[in-house]
């Protein structure tokens, strides 16, 4: 056991870029999601009526696509920016589950090294792809924001005249501070749990001995049930904080006040 | 507690110089290639390979709905035909009885008729003989009249054996016909 890193580390570089081991697995994790969706697309165009007979790999990522794709259409009511942000979102649960579940392949982790470094390390273990996660959410719900409610409008989520309404500025001020406890909170929420995750299953197999081949399994689908909820998870918020910020302005804009008050019925 | 702190700083200064961004292995430079990265995987996915699960989804959900439609009016439709088969029924119904109520009372007016018919005809037939019996009895009578006449004229003749006037031979006859008619 050459210690548990909390950082991925670098393997080389290529144009002063360093290559972490991170990197190497989630450009197979890429590889993967690209891979296994074309497949599924592939299968699905030769389907007139989408009720032929499918393999189970197209069957799971059939149900998953629809399912995610239904939970967007419940959670923001605005169809035209529920279409816009499904490719979006359902692309999130997609890396994040398979990038989840490269880190608990057997050669990932110290099993193969390079030099005194893993070769591959999950690329969720690693704060670079949380936290760009993270932070494209939150511009895109910015974009979007912006987009449905105009800039000003936007701007005024936050800035809000504190002598006509202090209550309401002090929490626009807050609202700001969220934005960005959200950001941490999404990339760091990730990032321990497939930590977390690893280190479990290195201290489980170190801990197990020569039991370990019977105990790991347990707790690899362990691993994968936690990959998954982690996945929807970060699908669902990234889709909650989009519909929060394009039902945010509804008080101003008649058309968006029906909206809100229909959302505030499913709430209800 | 001044230990744990002096701990922490210690950790995030040995790490490396860059504070704790580089204790936690954040890194601009990976950061933006990641971020190339995600960009150009929703970009490959929305542009090429969600459309055709879309199209197939909504093909799905059309499918079903439509499906749902043609059953929900075929059982309409069902519905209304057996309406229409039991309406048909009963009119069906009403007018059989109807027609046989008709023939019903056509077979009685018809019985009706023709007893009276039968009847008139009897008493037709009847009187027509009575007409042709009576015909014949005076006929009879007429020629046993006249038979009678001849044969009280040959009688008296043969007894009288003299031939008195013919006229006056017959005035005496008709005269004592007369007074047998009486």
């Amino acid at each position: 056991m050459h210690g548990i890193s909390i950082k991925a580390e670098p393997l080389f570089e290529i144009f002063g870029v360093t290559i972490t081991n991170s990197i190497l697995l989630g450009i197979l994790g890429i590889v993967i999601v690209i891979g296994w969706l074309a497949f599924t697309a592939h299968a699905v165009k030769k389907d007139r009526d989408g009720l032929a007979r499918k393999g189970f790999f197209t069957r799971l990522a059939l149900w998953c696509f629809e399912g995610l794709y239904k939970t967007i259409h419940d959670v923001i009511p605005n169809k035209k920016v529920a279409r816009q942000v499904a490719p979006f979102a359902i692309t999130i649960f997609f890396i994040v589950a398979i990038q989840y579940y490269t880190g608990v392949l057997p050669f990932v982790g110290e099993a193969v090294t390079w030099g005194e470094h893993a070769l591959f390390r999950s690329q969720a273990a690693d704060l670079n792809f949380t936290v760009m996660l993270a932070i494209i959410t939150i511009i895109a719900v910015q974009v979007w924001a912006i987009k449905v409610l105009g800039s000003k409008a936007n701007f005024e989520r936050y800035f809000i005249n504190p002598i006509k309404d202090p209550i309401g500025s002090f929490s626009g001020l807050l609202e700001i501070i969220a934005e960005f406890s959200r950001l941490i909170a999404l990339a760091m929420r990730l990032f321990g749990n497939v930590f977390a995750g690893e280190v479990l299953l290195i201290v489980v197999a170190y801990l197990g001995q020569y039991a370990s081949p019977a105990i790991l399994p347990l707790f690899y689908i362990f691993e994968l049930f936690i990959g998954g909820i982690q996945a929807y998870v970060f699908f669902m918020l990234a889709t909650v904080f989009v519909g929060l910020a394009v039902e945010h302005g509804g008080h101003h804009e008649p058309d968006h006040s029906a909206e809100a008050k229909r959302m505030s019925e499913i709430t209800t | 507690m001044q230990e744990i702190l002096t701990l922490l700083a210690n950790a995030a200064t040995s790490e490396a110089s860059g504070g704790i961004f580089e204790s936690l292995g954040i890194d601009w430079k990976i950061l933006i290639l990641q971020t190339i990265a995600f960009g150009l995987l929703v970009f490959i996915l929305a542009k090429w390979i969600y459309p055709p699960i879309l199209a197939m989804l909504d093909r799905r959900d059309k499918l079903i709905n439509d499906s749902v439609k043609a059953a929900k009016e075929a059982t309409k439709r069902s519905e209304q035909a057996a309406e229409e088969i039991a309406a048909q029924l009963k009119t069906a119904r009403d007018e059989a009885n109807e027609i046989v109520d008709a023939a019903r009372e056509q077979s009685t007016q018809m019985l009706l008729d023709s007893e009276k018919d039968a009847e008139r005809r009897a008493e037709a037939m009847v009187s027509a003989a009575k007409a042709q019996l009576d015909r014949d009895v005076e006929a009879a009578r007429t020629m046993l009249r006249d038979e009678t006449a001849s044969l009280v004229a040959l009688a008296t003749e043969k007894v009288v054996s003299q031939k008195v006037d013919n006229a006056a031979d017959k005035k005496i006859i008709s005269k004592a016909i007369k007074e047998s008619a009486k």
